[in-house]
């Protein structure tokens, strides 16, 4: 019985693909019809919904609106490109030049935690000529991660 | 003669050298005979008129399946949002897929963006709501066949709320006109399961349109 019902719908599968096939090809005389009355019901629903496919078109105006305003958006594309090839910029590679989204946030959470750190009072606790040599930096470095970070925030901003 | 002239200097799309093109020495190319994938290089390398040819190639094909997915009011913002991220992406485009496949990756992800930026449960109420705006545009057509109008409405909502499995395959299959057989690959199906799938589709469109009282 479940065999039946499984073969039943393949078959009808089959068949509506073709009739669909058929629609597409673009020939609308001659279109084969079972004589099922269910899946005449569907091939019927079918070719509604391409009448309807065929016969609704954009409005030119619309069409021709949205290119403009495409166009504008090129224009302007194409001038910040050209500005960041001038500028300072230009020398950076193109992943520190727009970086991605987790490397900016995780960028400006490792200046912070600098600046955080440097602010802290009393002496670093490491050990050894190296840790001597980062503690006596670890303001300038602050600093300095800090100029770097408004510069590039200050130059994405002016972007804007 | 100037037909024959044009004929003569005629060069196959395949043959382009594309910054010859580019430096206007293959005038008589004209942007809409290239494949997409030559066109793409084209606007990669700053040719505007290239990525307008796109434009014009896809946009009937972005603009029905918005239109088909998300109500009236917002159909020319999100195509518009569409083809500004496409605008935004070209350099990322790599030619790893056909560029028909990567903008309907684009345009599925603009849509979801779309939904997200609103309720989730609002997708359904706004997939079978009455659209105001699709009773303005039938009004405002002013139409030669009212009733042609009034089945493309109840059609397009009766579309618009189907499960979003039953739509794709739909739209793939009757509005981009791809076979059977190239919607299986791309859903990583076997053909059979896509009929299938295509089959109950219908019945399910069938079943929303009889829900809302379509006589067609």
């Amino acid at each position: 019985m479940k065999d039946d019902q499984s073969t039943n719908n393949k078959d009808m599968d089959d068949r509506l693909a073709e009739y669909a096939d058929h629609l597409m090809s673009g020939e609308t005389h001659g279109t084969p019809s079972s004589g099922d009355a269910g899946l005449q019901d569907l091939e019927h629903t079918l070719r509604r919904l391409k009448t309807m496919v065929d016969s609704d078109r954009p409005k030119p105006e619309l069409s021709s609106l949205l290119e403009m305003r495409l166009q504008r958006a090129w224009e302007e594309q194409q001038n910040r490109l050209k500005q960041e090839k001038r500028g300072w910029l230009a020398l950076l590679p193109g992943w520190l030049r727009q970086p991605p989204p987790v490397l900016r946030f995780t960028a400006v959470a490792v200046v912070l935690l600098i600046v955080v750190i440097a602010l802290l009072p009393g002496e670093l606790p490491l050990q050894g000529a190296a840790g001597q040599v980062v503690s006596s930096w670890l303001p300038w470095i602050a600093s300095v991660s800090l100029v770097i970070l408004l510069v590039i925030l200050i130059d994405t901003y002016r972007k804007k | 003669m100037a037909t024959l002239s044009r004929q003569s200097h005629y060069i196959k799309p395949d043959s382009l050298n594309i910054s010859d093109y580019i430096n206007g020495q293959s005038e008589m190319i004209m942007p809409g005979n290239l494949s997409d994938e030559t066109l793409i290089k084209m606007a990669q390398q700053g040719n505007r008129e290239a990525f307008t040819s796109l434009y014009q190639r896809y946009f009937p094909t972005v603009y029905k399946r918005v239109r088909y997915t998300i109500p009236e009011a917002d159909v020319e913002d999100v195509t518009q949002e569409i083809f500004l991220a496409t605008l935004r992406s070209l350099k990322y485009y790599r030619g790893e897929a056909l560029f028909r496949t990567w903008l309907r990756t684009l345009v599925q992800r603009q849509i979801a963006d779309f939904y997200r930026r609103r309720k989730p449960a609002e997708k359904d109420m706004l997939a079978l709501e009455d659209d105001p705006d699709e009773e303005e545009l039938a009004f405002t057509i002013a139409a030669p066949d009212d009733n042609s109008i009034d089945d493309q409405i109840v059609l397009r909502q009766a579309l618009r709320s189907l499960p979003d499995h039953y739509r794709e395959v739909l739209l793939l299959r009757i509005v981009e006109g791809l076979p059977f057989q190239l919607i299986a690959n791309l859903n990583n199906h076997s053909l059979e399961a896509t009929k299938s799938l295509f089959r109950r589709a219908v019945m399910a469109l069938q079943g929303r349109l009889e829900r809302i009282g379509y006589e067609g």
